[in-house]
């Protein structure tokens, strides 16, 4: 089988999560003993790729790579607002020119719309995996400009009222909802991240039949068990340093909380200056904040295993939260904000707590209730669910192809358009 | 953007709209463009950024804009007050009685001077003609009807002939079909992706796992055990031969059923059923310590094909197929992949029955797998394991030779594969050929004799591998086929090498057994005899027909050529020599064994304790 996986972006570029995800499926299927490849958009001529006429290519851990040139795509096409006629030429000669592909897996759909109109023109079965809300919101996170959550698009009205903009009118975003619906419409099978990406989906299309795989964590680099927090607890946070994730609030309570053996690590990333600011501020003023840059998803794990409790007080709903279920794989109970999956799967456990995002109040309280003693992280961690595994993943997809490729609907459209071909 | 920026930005944007009522508007578009900007999806912002200096420029531009729309809706105004003013005059002026009785005259005049022609000045004059008659309003339309009759068939005349333009080409209608399972070809599915809600069978599993130093890895299948849904009860018995690395203590802790033996003990059969003789479930399931199910109800849906009352063919036993690992290697991979198309379950259910006595179908119809085996209780009782190799397989053969039927299936995995070194190639097929010879009479060994000949091939063959410079481009198979191609032109060495630690193949005492045969042998520099050449010949030919399989699979997988990618595929051929020996041995073997083999008896029986300890 000969499966071609699309994704807004991709290593050599980005290394983020639906990259991690795209590339272990993408590994799975390989080893499964079928031909992968990945198909993405490339928004940085400084990485080394090899340029091979309208695409470029690139090898990554044993899977090709090809880049189709991102440097025309325009703020609105990048947002789903509109397509451009020239790169669905160039998306046509790319699959013509290949070998041809028997299922065509959309990761995330981003930038990438010309090519779901080209893979359904050729009558190719396509897979979308929901890993966010892109398909309903032009924002990704179901979150309106005035920053309350969003239940969704309702016919693109709520957009039209909640999230115009000076250039993005009426019109557009009724017509943003309209191509993302048929996107949806036309997939042969469609896949959630979570129960909860799904549930918010199925609000805005009740009929659409949406499947649940869950992003696999890979268990082998992961020591099964550890004991609990002994007199010096400590809170951790992987990930991007950003508000929209909450990390001023965490920093704020921690700081707030009466716990002097207590740790606070933040790893990750910052792209907003006034927060590195005030993290920087927090961390030079209680010595028990550390903060550390950014590491490689290979390390994680070990430093997973320096937490004893893992934060997540996002003030967006996560949609999976990859940090959240590779700290289930390090035996870590979670403190989450009560937005989203992460939310629902500790409350369905009792692996952790919820609090309220944005609330520095009831965040130090968390905090506080999980420093009570060890009964209180050994309850916790006894409730821990198992992670999916990588494996799993890729075999549930594995079966999807394959329905896919046997599918009698998949015969009469290629039959289709070979008879139109030769016409 | 930093903060700077954007106050920078902010103010620019006051002076230029002067505290205009926008100002207030573009604040709060830079205050949401700032929630955006804080969020990590690094893109994503750089998208909104240039949205929001497109809409910063956009109202800069919409104030001159505006001025200019002011001054042309002015002359605009005025322009429009010029106009009616002369629509009034015409007005009067087409309501004269001079105007309209001189209208005959002025169209003649137009005719005269060229600037009408005779059909408009006929069509004008009918049309006078007709305003005049006195006819009522249901004549006049239904002359109008008429005309316009005449003027459509007019028309159909005149287009007769022509062929219509062909439609646009669309693309095919997409049909939402749901994904049915069990696919076709399949006899079972998970509900994790069926999609459906399946009932709890009323039953009791007994999950059987031999172990031996499980190792860290083997937390995680018993907290999947644990985890299995759709079941009455699951029991996990452990049969433990001396572990000493802390893997009974974990069985325990998990409430597991654990039996201790002594290492010495241990075989596949023994240890498996002494495992099944301590359960109480009404199932069996045999696996191993480092296999992991795949989803929740894993044990459920292996459970359905054994006790579904609905199911046209009624299973004795199933086993289901492996699903790599992440770590898995290639080699291992294409080998499954070899086998399970041998099997018939590489993308289908294999249900296999009794077809013929042949060693093919046999082995076809009859495997089982001890990853992952289940069977009624009672069943298993009447039937046990049997042997020290391959008892899954010879369980098998006689289920299907007493009528029964069993599944191999692909529609349900187990996570199960290997990365192991080359030493081991070399004894799992020597244990491998060896078992088929003992089980199957009719399985037919090739005719060698020869060690020295062997060797004289397997380490000419070894330098070439070494010596081999890939080439630099092209594809995984190609690089492959490029080196197939290169054994092609390997001729067999004239005269006998140095066999002398020489290499081991990955497996010590090997190198050191052939090293010591070589030195009683003193044959060194001599020619080699034709059954010795033959042998020679035999392993170069065996290593290009399993380097050729192992090319077929590359060339499907078609992975990215890179330096891990090469670094696998160098050390598969490495492995695939080795796998070669060791095929070689057991055929010398066993024509020893038969009363084929003259030369180095002695040796010769010392080959099969060595390479099956540990096996």
């Amino acid at each position: 089988m000969r499966i071609l996986f699309v994704v807004h972006q991709f290593m050599p570029e980005f290394a983020a999560g639906t990259e991690r995800v795209t590339l272990n499926l993408a590994q799975s299927a390989q080893r499964d003993g079928h031909h992968a490849d990945v198909l993405t958009c490339s928004m940085r001529d400084e990485v080394p790729w090899e340029e091979a006429g309208e695409w470029r290519c690139a090898r990554v851990d044993g899977v090709q790579v090809f880049g189709l040139r991102g440097a025309g795509v325009t703020p609105l096409q990048q947002l789903g607002l509109e397509t451009d006629v020239g790169r669905r030429h160039v998306v046509e000669r790319f699959l013509k020119g290949r070998e041809p592909y028997d299922v065509v897996h959309f990761t995330h759909p981003m930038r990438m719309l010309e090519v779901v109109e080209a893979v359904r023109d050729r009558g190719l079965p396509y897979v979308l995996t929901l890993t966010d809300f892109y398909l309903m919101c032009w924002q990704n996170n179901l979150v309106r400009l005035s920053g309350e959550l969003c239940s969704g698009p309702a016919g693109g009205a709520a957009c039209v009222r909640h999230c115009s903009t000076l250039r993005l009118n009426d019109r557009m975003l009724l017509e943003r909802w309209e191509r993302m619906g048929q996107i949806l419409a036309d997939a042969d099978a469609i896949v959630a991240c979570s129960p909860y990406v799904a549930q918010s989906f199925q609000a805005e299309y009740p009929d659409l039949p949406i499947r649940i795989i869950p992003h696999g964590i890979n268990l082998l680099d992961f020591a099964p068990a550890r004991p609990s927090a002994g007199d010096a607890i400590v809170f951790g946070y992987v990930g991007t340093l950003s508000a929209m994730k909450g990390v001023d609030v965490l920093v704020e309570a921690f700081a707030k909380t009466d716990l002097p053996q207590a740790r606070l690590k933040l790893v990750g990333p910052t792209f907003d200056d006034d927060l590195a600011r005030t993290l920087e501020q927090f961390a030079s003023a209680d010595e028990r904040i550390s903060i550390h840059p950014a590491i490689p998803a290979a390390e994680v794990p070990a430093m997973l295993a320096t937490f004893d409790i893992l934060c997540l007080p996002s003030r967006v709903p996560e949609t999976f939260s990859l940090a959240v279920h590779e700290a289930f794989a390090a035996n870590l109970p979670c403190i989450v904000s009560d937005l989203g999956h992460p939310a629902q799967v500790i409350r369905e456990h009792g692996c952790g707590m919820v609090a309220p995002s944005g609330d520095v109040t009831a965040w130090a309280e968390a905090l506080h209730a999980a420093a009570r003693g060890e009964h209180v992280l050994a309850e916790w961690q006894a409730q821990i669910p198992l992670p999916f595994r990588v494996e799993e993943e890729g075999f549930l997809y594995s079966q999807i192809y394959t329905g896919l490729v046997r599918s009698p609907e998949t015969a009469r459209r290629q039959h289709h358009v070979e008879a139109l071909t030769h016409a | 953007m930093s903060d700077v920026a954007l106050q920078a930005l902010l103010a620019d944007l006051d002076r230029r709209l002067d505290g205009a009522a926008e100002a207030a508007f573009v604040r709060a578009r830079l205050q949401e463009a700032r929630a955006w900007l804080s969020d990590g999806a690094f893109e994503h912002n750089r998208a909104a950024e240039t949205l929001l200096h497109d809409k910063i420029a956009a109202l800069t531009e919409l104030q001159g804009e505006r001025a200019r729309a002011d001054a042309l809706a002015r002359e605009l105004k005025a322009a429009r007050a010029a106009i009616r003013d002369r629509d009034a005059q015409l007005q009067i002026v087409r309501s004269s009685l001079l105007w309209n009785a001189s209208r005959p005259g002025r169209a003649v005049m137009r005719l005269i001077r060229g600037e009408a022609s005779l059909r408009g000045t006929v069509l004008l004059g009918t049309r006078l003609v007709y305003r005049a008659l006195p006819l009522s309003d249901r004549v006049r339309r239904r002359i109008r009807e008429r005309i316009l009759h005449g003027l459509r068939l007019y028309r159909a005349y005149r287009s007769r002939g022509k062929v219509q333009a062909a439609p646009p080409p669309v693309p095919a209608p997409r049909e939402r079909q749901p994904l049915a399972f069990p696919l076709p070809g399949m006899i079972a599915a998970l509900p994790e992706i069926a999609g459906t809600r399946p009932e709890t069978l009323d039953l009791t599993v007994s999950v059987v796992i031999p172990t031996y130093n499980a190792g860290a890895e083997f937390y995680w299948l018993l907290r999947k055990l644990r985890a299995q849904r759709g079941l009455g009860s699951v029991e996990i018995v452990v049969v433990d031969s001396g572990s000493s690395d802390g893997t009974v203590e974990q069985a325990r802790k998990a409430g597991c059923r654990v039996v201790q033996i002594d290492k010495s003990q241990f075989s596949h059969s023994y240890a498996r059923n002494l495992g099944a003789q301590h359960a109480s479930g009404d199932l069996l399931l045999f696996t191993v310590q480092d296999a992991y199910p795949i989803g929740d109800y894993w044990l459920h849906t292996l459970a359905r094909c054994l006790r579904n009352p609905d199911a046209q063919t009624q299973l004795a036993a199933v086993s289901c197929a492996e699903f790599p690992r992440t770590d898995s290697e290639l080699l291992y991979n294409a080998l499954i992949d070899t086998h399970y198309r041998f099997l018939g379950c590489r993308d289908r259910d294999r249900v296999g029955a009794f077809t013929g006595e042949s060693n093919e179908a046999l082995r076809s119809q009859g495997q089982l797998s001890d990853v992952a085996c289940m069977i009624e209780r009672s069943t298993f009782e009447r039937y046990f394991y049997h042997g020290r190799y391959a008892e899954d397989l010879t369980l098998g053969v006689r289920l299907i030779r007493d009528g029964q039927r069993i599944g191999m299936l692909s529609s349900v995995k187990v996570i199960h594969s290997h990365n192991r070194p080359k030493g081991y190639y070399v004894r799992r097929i020597f244990v491998d050929v060896a078992f088929l010879t003992d089980v199957f009479p009719d399985f037919q060994v090739p005719d060698s004799v020869s060690i020295i000949g062997t060797f004289a091939a397997a380490y000419t063959l070894q330098d070439h591998l070494r010596r081999f410079r890939w080439p630099a481009g092209g594809s995984a198979g190609q690089r492959l086929d490029s080196l197939i191609g290169s054994l092609d032109r390997v001729a067999p060495p004239a005269l006998v090498p140095d066999l002398v630690g020489q290499g081991d193949f990955g497996h010590p005492p090997l190198g050191e057994w052939i090293s010591n045969l070589a030195r009683d042998a003193s044959r060194e520099g001599t020619p080699l005899t034709a059954a010795e050449l033959r042998d020679a010949e035999r392993m170069r030919s065996m290593l290009i027909d399993r380097l050729s399989h192992l090319r077929d699979y590359v060339t499907a997988v078609d992975p990215a050529l890179d330096a891990r990618v090469s670094d696998e595929i160098e050390q598969a051929v490495e492995k695939t020599l080795s796998m070669t020996l060791g095929a070689q041995l057991a055929f010398i073997h066993l024509n020893t064994e038969a009363g084929l083999v003259t030369e180095h008896r002695a040796a010769i029986a010392h080959l099969k304790p060595m390479l099956l300890a540990g096996i």
